[in-house]
């Protein structure tokens, strides 16, 4: 679990890096979840909508049309107990991935280039797929 | 496990793609909108928050500080959703001196040093906008940049700030993102600004033009950058290695020791650990020859000393320091920014081009904000006058009426006029009615119509708005302008610099204590009839001039050591020295080691393929070679010769290829040949036999013959005798030579000289230290192998050590021969005449007393 935003993608990427690199059975029989805490929440007459991209928030913006309270959780650190509970940790309700390995090989290479000590072919992946990123903190 | 399965919710992914999709999400918004500077206005996102909160908050440089705390917390709060110490450190080094080069922030307090120590915290410290960020946000309430809604909607925040200065390239920016990093150096504010405007003036300028502004990177910190190659490669590409060396001075105490002092610092390099670092490596003996290390700086300015023992050759330690340590550092150029949300490597006139195309779009919206505001005003104003003309009607409609919505709407109806003309009238206060605020109304509106037609030609004409661009921007220079405080240094080698210097001619003078020194010439010109003459150095007692000639700037000096060794160096590198200064010694200019000494100093117009260099070692091997094999010579020198174990290189000619050499011994011998006898050979080679010495004889002179010369040779007893050059006759080189002087009678032959002008004067030293001034004339002309004329009284136990000749001086110091008529003693008996082809007596008279000193004017 960590945080919804690009820097919880970063903690998401070196915890990955470290069960494949580290306890690869792990990853292998499927025992690896990412929770989705929410990224916003809206609230229009005391009741809440979960965001979990900003896809979803601009629906949802849509829908409820105007005076809605818009929050971003920047960090799971601003959600209340209940409220972390309700969006992420409950069985009921929560999304979760799964995460599993099809293709061994493709992911370790991806593993190499991302987190690998060379620097070039990082920056060819990103030039090349920098159109394919979403979820900006612009 | 168990709730998992029973779960509905949850996905399958791939551990592949979502790697890669979570690892883009980080990369690209590090990239995009948190590590990278953007190309309009050099900031980061972080930096142009908390200028921006700043700007909101009132904090301008005409206000009281507030605490950083306040701002901090601000920038959190509105526009920053990340770490307070992030917004802080940042907030920091926007007002630290040393790492802006205009600060951008004006801080009170405690905002860490240059020895990396932390700032205090935010509660103690206090600021408010620098000068300089007035500048970047100026403008900023007139639509001149986009803004966008922060991350909670709730307010609205600068994509980019107007910046009335080309800040990225002003202040510089580092930053690492993912994959790609940024280091850009600061510069002149003024000479940025000229480049600016240089573009502006002539869109089709080429890097050369704007590096006649921009001549490169000027660090807060000053320092000098080491040659223009890197400059280029940086401007041209947007990457570039930029050599950068703290300013060190070489200080001599009288008693010898001495120390090196240092004022400046490459950009970002931290004095505390590099004086650690230097106390480490002095410990671990990498570098020696140190013997102590302080740090003298304090708030008038930075100094650090560092002692040297008083065997150690200051330039070597100097030199090991900037190898080892970070007095000299490397500014790696990566000239990235953020154009249009992409990173791009930018050369120095892209950034120029985007810079001055942003200024074009901030002075057009500007522009158009200003003409919306003085058409809405006219608007009204117009509105205003017909009331006014038609005041009595209006008065009327507007008491006929019940309500202010239907005064209005009666206007409206009565005279055309819209809702804002109507809501002013109705507001209009009586007052408005006199004549005079009439007039001014009527005269407000003829003023605005005037701005409006300029506004409208402003928009519709891209030079105007072009020159307002240039206007503006040296408006900012001129408040801002300053003097360069990173010095760009040539370096040899390098052609371009040699355009700057002026080719001139000076002398240049080596002292036998390995001093040099250059000089105008006109120093020796310019003396009065009568005057006492001048005496090329002032230096230690007893150094003299070794060599002595007169150079362009633009020649080469090649310097040859008594290891063998040959450097090289253009004559403008040796520093130019006042007539009485001792000048620099050699070793601050040379890598030579501790005990190598220059033992020869040549000028080279240019390295043809006819001349050649002759060199002659201590025990008679001489070399010839091509003076071209020495084209080219490493900064590190190479050898010139090989020598034999304990030979040393004494003497070293250039030649014509067709001169005739004369070589004498401490043995009395002395032999006379063509150079071509030795042929010539590679650079490293050996050399041949020039003459063949006794057991314990060494050679004590070269000289290259000219016909007319006279030899001078002096004795170790101080005698010392002129012999016309024919008396040498050419023989073969290799053999004995011919008798030069009675060594066992009169003493061994300290040195030989050619003598080609007799008014010139001459100087011996005795191993004492005694210096002697003869005019040359005074000594007397006999033939070899005669004892000659006493030219020095030396005392028991010394010796001559040194020959040295300068230009006549008019001193009552000079002395006298004393001639006790024995001059002619010695001279080559009938057996030895007839061991010879020929044999020559003198012709003048014993007697005879010493020629008179001719009258010198100098």
């Amino acid at each position: 679990m960590a945080d919804a935003d690009v820097d919880g993608s970063h903690i998401r990427t070196l915890l990955l890096t470290f069960f494949f690199r580290f306890m690869k059975p792990l990853v292998e029989q499927g025992h690896i979840y990412l929770a989705q805490p929410p990224l916003y929440r809206l609230t229009k007459n005391k009741k809440h909508y979960y965001a979990y991209t900003d896809r979803e928030r601009d629906n949802l913006m849509v829908q409820l049309q105007n005076s809605y309270e818009i929050q971003q959780y920047k960090g799971l650190g601003e959600m209340d107990p209940e409220q972390l509970w309700e969006t992420t940790m409950d069985p009921a309700r929560r999304l979760m991935l799964r995460v599993e390995v099809e293709d061994a090989a493709a992911a370790d290479e991806a593993f190499t280039v991302l987190m690998g000590d060379k620097v070039e072919p990082r920056r060819e992946f990103i030039e090349q797929n920098a159109k394919f990123a979403e979820n900006l903190d612009v | 496990m168990d709730d998992m399965e029973e779960s509905s919710r949850v996905v399958n992914v791939e551990l592949e793609k979502e790697i890669k999709k979570a690892f883009l999400a980080y990369s690209m918004s590090v990239i995009v909108s948190r590590a990278l500077p953007d190309v309009r206005d050099g900031l980061k996102p972080v930096h142009r928050r908390i200028l921006y909160t700043m700007y909101e908050n009132g904090l301008t440089p005409d206000k009281p500080y507030r605490k950083c705390a306040d701002t901090v917390g601000s920038v959190l709060g509105r526009y920053h959703p990340h770490g307070d110490a992030s917004v802080y450190d940042a907030l920091v080094r926007l007002a630290q001196n040393f790492s802006m080069r205009y600060p951008l922030v004006d801080g009170h307090g405690n905002f860490g040093s240059v020895d990396g120590d932390p700032p205090a915290a935010y509660r103690y410290t206090e600021a408010r906008m620098g000068r300089a960020a007035v500048e970047m946000l100026q403008d900023i309430d007139k639509d001149t940049v986009n803004f966008q809604p922060n991350y909670d909607d709730r307010l609205k925040e600068p994509t980019v700030l107007p910046s009335h200065f080309p800040n990225l390239l002003v202040n510089g920016s580092t930053g690492i993102a993912v994959g790609m990093a940024t280091n850009i150096p600061p510069h002149n504010m003024g000479e940025v600004i000229d480049g600016v405007c240089t573009l502006i003036d002539n869109p089709d300028a080429g890097l050369d033009d704007l590096m006649e502004s921009i001549k490169g990177p000027d660090f807060p910190t000053g320092g000098i950058i080491m040659g223009r190659a890197g400059i280029r490669a940086a401007y041209a590409t947007g990457r570039g290695r930029i050599i950068v060396r703290a300013r060190a001075e070489i200080e001599e105490e009288k008693n010898g020791r001495s120390h090196i002092i240092v004022t400046e610092l490459p950009y970002a390099v931290n004095k505390a650990r590099l004086i650690s670092n230097i106390a480490d490596l002095v410990k671990e003996k990498r570098i020696e020859g140190i013997s102590n290390i302080e740090d003298h700086s304090d708030r008038e300015g930075m100094r650090i000393v560092v002692t040297l023992r008083r065997d150690a050759s200051p330039q070597i330690v100097l030199n090991r320091l900037f190898r080892y340590t970070q007095m000299q550092s490397t500014f790696g150029v990566i000239m990235l920014a953020i154009v249009n949300k992409e990173p791009k490597l930018l050369n120095l006139k892209q950034i120029l081009q985007e810079y001055i195309k942003f200024q074009e779009e901030v002075v057009r919206r500007r522009t158009s904000f200003e003409l919306k505001k003085a058409q809405e005003r006219a608007h009204i104003l117009e509105g205003l006058k017909i009331a006014v003309d038609n005041i009595d009607e209006v008065i009327h409609i507007i008491r006929s009426s019940k309500s202010v919505p239907e005064a209005r709407q009666n206007l409206t109806v009565r005279f055309g006029l819209d809702n804002m003309q109507t809501q002013a009238i109705v507001q209009m206060p009586l007052g408005r009615l006199t004549g005079l605020e009439r007039a001014k109304l009527e005269e407000e509106l003829s003023g605005l119509l005037v701005k409006i037609a300029d506004y409208q030609d402003i928009l519709a004409n891209e030079e105007r708005v072009l020159a307002i661009v240039k206007k503006e921007a040296l408006a900012v220079k001129a408040k801002f302008n300053d003097k360069r405080r990173t010095e760009i240094q040539t370096i040899s080698g390098e052609m371009d610099v040699e355009d700057l210097i002026p080719d001139e001619e000076c002398m240049l003078t080596l002292t036998e204590f390995g001093y040099v020194k250059r000089q105008n010439p006109d120093v020796y010109r310019t003396q009065h009839r009568g005057g006492r003459g001048v005496s090329g150095m002032t230096r230690r007692e007893e150094d003299v001039a070794a060599e002595m000639f007169l150079i362009r700037t633009h020649e080469y000096v090649m310097f040859f050591t008594n290891r063998g060794r040959v450097y090289r160096l253009k004559c403008y590198e040796i520093p130019e020295g006042v007539r009485t200064g001792k000048g620099i010694n050699i070793a601050n200019l040379l890598p030579i080691a501790q005990d190598e000494k220059v033992t020869s100093m040549i000028r080279v117009r240019e390295f043809d393929q006819r001349s050649c260099l002759v060199m002659v070692t201590k025990n008679g091997v001489i070399k010839r070679t091509q003076l071209s094999v020495f084209s080219n010579v490493r900064k590190n020198g190479v050898i010139a010769v090989n020598l034999d174990e304990g030979d040393e290189l004494s003497w070293v000619r250039l030649t014509t290829g067709e001169n005739e050499l004369l070589l004498a011994t401490r043995f009395g011998m002395a032999i006379r040949f063509l150079e071509t006898d030795v042929r010539t050979m590679g650079r490293t080679a050996r050399g041949v036999r020039a003459i063949k010495l006794r057991k314990g004889d060494s050679v004590v002179g070269l000289c290259v013959v000219h016909a007319g010369d006279m030899v001078l040779t002096v004795s170790e007893t101080g005698f010392g005798r002129l012999s016309p050059a024919t008396d040498y006759r050419t023989q073969h080189r290799g053999g004995n030579g011919l008798l030069n002087y009675r060594v066992s009678q009169y003493g061994n032959v300290a040195s030989i000289m050619m003598v080609d002008q007799l008014g010139d004067d001459l100087i011996l030293i005795s191993s004492d230290g005694i210096i002697i001034r003869i005019h040359a004339d005074s000594i007397r002309i006999c033939s070899r192998p005669a004892k000659g004329v006493l030219l020095m009284r030396v005392s028991k136990g010394n010796h001559v050590v040194t020959l040295a000749h300068t230009t006549r001086s008019n001193d009552e110091e000079t002395s006298q021969p004393e001639d006790d008529g024995s001059a002619n003693e010695g001279t080559e008996t009938a057996e030895e005449k007839a061991s010879e082809e020929k044999g020559e007596n003198t012709e003048e008279n014993d007697t005879e007393n010493p020629p008179e000193t001719p009258e010198d004017n100098g």
